[in-house]
């Protein structure tokens, strides 16, 4: 390894291997360069096959600088033997390395390199410059390999490169790792998405949280309202279960703002048309709106937990009477027939936060109209109102959902 | 001078056959090589040093299309003849 083998060396090496005696092998040995040299001295070529072409070649004068002297000399041409190996002695001087091909450089190109030791060096920036990395660690691992097969090639520095600007040892350590930046990518995507995830999750936690929470919360205040169930006035069973036995109020109202105060004026416009038609109603209607308004403000107070001005919605009862204009005919057909109950029987209930059912309002309805079809009477409207927290009682719109609760005698 | 000439040559020179000299030829060949492929040079003096190198691998450009390519590092058979012969071919 390493050794500068000299002709005698030589000599002795062929002489073992051939049968020759050992005067004959060194004069074989010493005659097979001479004759080279001879050969290619006088301008002639040497062709041995499995070895080589020795030919001369002539350099012509070229100019140049004196090292020392630093003046312009011209260094004048001479003549230079050169040798070809050829192609088979080559390959076998090749073998460590006749694994490599030239690749085609693609910048696309992504690399996947195994991980290996990792050092700077002037051709792995290049290559990585280039962005083909493929080749990397097949070059490395050939070099390792060489390095264990051909024994030369263990120090780098053996080696003299042809390249001067490349370092001797660069190649031994053309080594990546796992290309930082993919796996850097990789990572950037996995914390996006596990961000992504907890987002996802604590949005349903928020959302299943204020779901549960929000009807407590309205149960608490509904709960509070209520006084302990008493008789309640069944109407026409066969229509509706508007009004209903004492049961416990399990559901939670919807409507937990209510804007009171316009409620109360429809409220009070209804009833205000009322007795403007019902002649005969008049006093007493007058007495049950201020009551109706009163016990209604004082009901309103106890349950909602937004408490309005009541006050205003008394004095509002004369501005509602202007609200005319959406009075049906057949509401005031059934003005007369209004008296199924005696007009106390209308504040005498108290709304529940039970539901029967959810009536959707089609064209033409009223508040009347369902409060008949469920409760019995007509009367008992402003209850629906109330609870649904309707502001225009006069032009709910089409398709509006109304809860209707069950009343239950206070 | 061919690979035929240079065996007759030496064949006369070592006062062998042709055959045994081809032969011969052969055999010195493969204990050259058998030297270089454990890394070690070859230096006659008079003739000079045959040696094995390697050479890096390196980009180079295809300069018809631009092309790059990758060639890879390779190991090769290298001669430097002596100073003697440079003096004699002066």
């Amino acid at each position: 390894m390493d050794n500068k083998i000299n002709l005698s060396q030589l000599t002795d090496l062929f002489c073992n291997v051939s049968n020759l005696g050992k005067g004959v092998s060194t004069t074989f040995v010493k005659n097979f360069f001479e004759t080279i040299i001879n050969e290619v001295m006088s301008g002639g070529q040497v062709r041995i096959k499995g070895f080589g072409l020795f030919k001369q070649i002539i350099i012509s004068d070229r100019e140049s600088v004196d090292v020392n002297t630093g003046e312009r000399i011209v260094i004048h041409g001479h003549q230079k033997v050169s040798f070809t190996p050829d192609p088979e002695l080559k390959e076998f001087i090749n073998k460590p390395f006749a694994g490599f091909e030239t690749v085609i450089i693609d910048a696309t190109d992504t690399p996947s390199v195994p991980a290996q030791a990792e050092k700077k060096s002037a051709v792995r920036k290049k290559a990585v410059a280039t962005g083909n990395k493929e080749d990397e660690p097949v070059v490395s691992n050939a070099a390792t390999i060489a390095d264990t097969n051909f024994a030369a090639t263990a120090d780098a520095a053996e080696f003299q490169t042809t390249d001067p600007i490349v370092v001797q040892h660069e190649f031994q350590q053309v080594v990546t790792t796992e290309n930082p930046v993919n796996v850097v990518e990789v990572k950037r995507i996995m914390r996006g998405l596990r961000a992504l995830l907890i987002a996802i999750i604590a949005l349903l936690a928020a959302l299943i949280v204020s779901y549960c929470i929000w009807p407590l919360n309205l149960m608490l205040h509904m709960r509070k309202s209520m006084e302990s169930v008493e008789n309640v006035v069944p109407v026409n069973v066969s229509q509706n279960n508007g009004i209903a036995n004492a049961s416990s109020a399990e559901n939670a109202s919807d409507e937990n703002t209510a804007d009171v105060q316009n409620t109360t004026d429809k409220v009070a416009a209804q009833v205000a048309e009322d007795t403007s038609n019902g002649a005969d109603n008049k006093p007493n209607v007058r007495a049950s709106q201020k009551t109706n308004a009163q016990t209604k403000s004082q009901q309103k107070q106890a349950e909602m937990p937004i408490a309005q001005n009541q006050q205003e919605k008394a004095s509002s009862q004369t501005n509602s009477s202007t609200q005319k204009s959406e009075f049906t005919l057949t509401e005031a057909d059934n003005l007369k027939s209004l008296d199924q109950f005696t007009i106390k029987d209308t504040t005498s209930y108290r709304m529940t936060n039970v539901i029967i059912t959810t009536h959707v309002l089609k064209s033409g309805e009223t508040l009347t109209k369902v409060s008949e079809k469920y409760y019995g009477t007509k009367k008992l409207w402003p209850y629906i109102a109330a609870y649904n927290n309707i502001t225009d009682v006069n032009s709910a719109s089409v398709g509006t959902r109304l809860k209707i609760p069950i009343l239950v005698n206070r | 001078m061919n690979h035929k000439e240079f065996i007759s040559a030496l064949s006369e020179k070592c006062g062998i056959g042709i055959e045994e000299a081809d032969r011969q030829v052969g055999n010195l060949l493969s204990v050259m090589k058998k030297a270089w492929s454990e890394g070690n040079s070859i230096s006659i003096s008079g003739f000079g040093i045959l040696e094995v190198r390697k050479k890096n691998e390196r980009v180079s450009v295809n300069p018809g299309n631009g092309q790059r390519m990758l060639i890879p590092p390779k190991l090769t058979l290298n001669y430097k003849p002596s100073a003697m012969l440079k003096d004699k071919t002066k």
